[in-house]
């Protein structure tokens, strides 16, 4: 049971610090649209294209949730990431409690 | 980091849970371990001393993974052949690819030289995963106990780590350094891949 515990503590870290690490990209992202427009003037012509494109697709993910470009924005990637980590999580979990069930039939 | 350290953790607890360590075992929590090193040269300078060293930590911890997956193939079935023809079919066509992709993206490398680093560690992943698929087919076509979530984990782990290390590219050489939503894609489908590969240690020893 023990050891079970520590792996199921150590898969709850590990989602929940991705978790983290995913808002921390996010809001990254959402601090970009600052960034690349202070930036771009002090760039070199073909560097500014790139950065008004960047800002552009961020201000559509945020302002009005368009993909006009195909292109999903980063807080859809954000929820469809923790969707997919949620889903993992639980297949482990699943896993883990056939494993477990296993276990205990085996001691019987 | 801490997330790198769970899945280190994690593969640990699994290998108690499945009865200690074995040949296996012990490749796959070093291949853990290297990745978590990787990780950690990847994110603690944008230098290229530390790419490469980061780089090269994941490259040995892929090594790692295919030379435990390795082992139970040549353990447990006594049919399997190391060069299959299937496998070189399967290598093959990521190995194709791979070029496609660098192609597709238009990937630069500066310094040019990165690029020999870049595609050995392709051929690299690429083994791993090939050698991931054929472990995943055999112990379902044989039967094993969990083979399902053995599937699910080696074929959709694998699978994750090289849309991971793909998009790790575009982001790095493709010129799409500012598009923070392929960054955490890249970051979810990494976690995926650490997760259900140390998760396989539940299973196979």
């Amino acid at each position: 049971m023990k050891r079970y515990s520590i792996f199921l503590i150590c898969l709850i870290i590990a989602v929940l610090s991705s978790f983290n690490i995913s808002a921390f990209a996010y809001s990254s992202a959402a601090s970009g649209i600052v960034s690349n427009a202070a930036e771009s003037p002090k760039t070199e012509s073909s560097e500014i294209v790139l950065s008004i494109d960047v800002t552009e697709r961020y201000t559509d993910g945020y302002n009005q949730g368009a993909e006009d470009d195909g292109t999903l924005s980063a807080g859809k990637i954000v929820f469809i990431g923790i969707v997919c980590l949620l889903l993992i999580t639980g297949i482990i979990i699943i896993a883990v409690k056939s494993r477990y069930d296993e276990d205990g039939e085996n001691d019987r | 980091m801490i997330c790198a350290g769970a899945f280190v953790l994690m593969a640990i607890s699994a290998a108690q849970i499945n009865g200690g360590f074995t040949k296996y075992t012990v490749f796959m929590i070093f291949g853990a371990f290297f990745g978590f090193l990787g990780d950690y040269f990847l994110h603690a300078k944008g230098s290229l001393k530390y790419f490469i060293t980061g780089l090269s930590s994941f490259l040995i911890g892929h090594i790692m993974y295919a030379a435990a997956f390795s082992v139970i193939l040549l353990r447990d079935f006594l049919n399997y052949s190391f060069f299959g023809s299937q496998e070189i079919l399967l290598y093959a066509v990521i190995l194709v690819g791979i070029p496609v992709a660098l192609r597709k993206f238009k990937m630069k490398f500066k310094p040019k030289a990165l690029i020999i680093a870049i595609l050995l560690y392709a051929v690299v992943i690429a083994f791993m995963s090939v050698k991931a698929f054929t472990l995943a087919l055999y112990c379902f076509s044989f039967g094993y106990e969990f083979r399902v979530f053995i599937m699910i984990f080696l074929i959709l782990g694998s699978l994750c780590f090289l849309i991971s290390d793909l998009t790790l590219a575009i982001i790095l050489f493709g010129g799409k350094k500012g598009l923070y939503n392929l960054k955490i894609f890249n970051i979810v489908m990494y976690f995926a891949a650490q997760m259900m590969l140390a998760s396989t240690l539940l299973f196979l020893s």
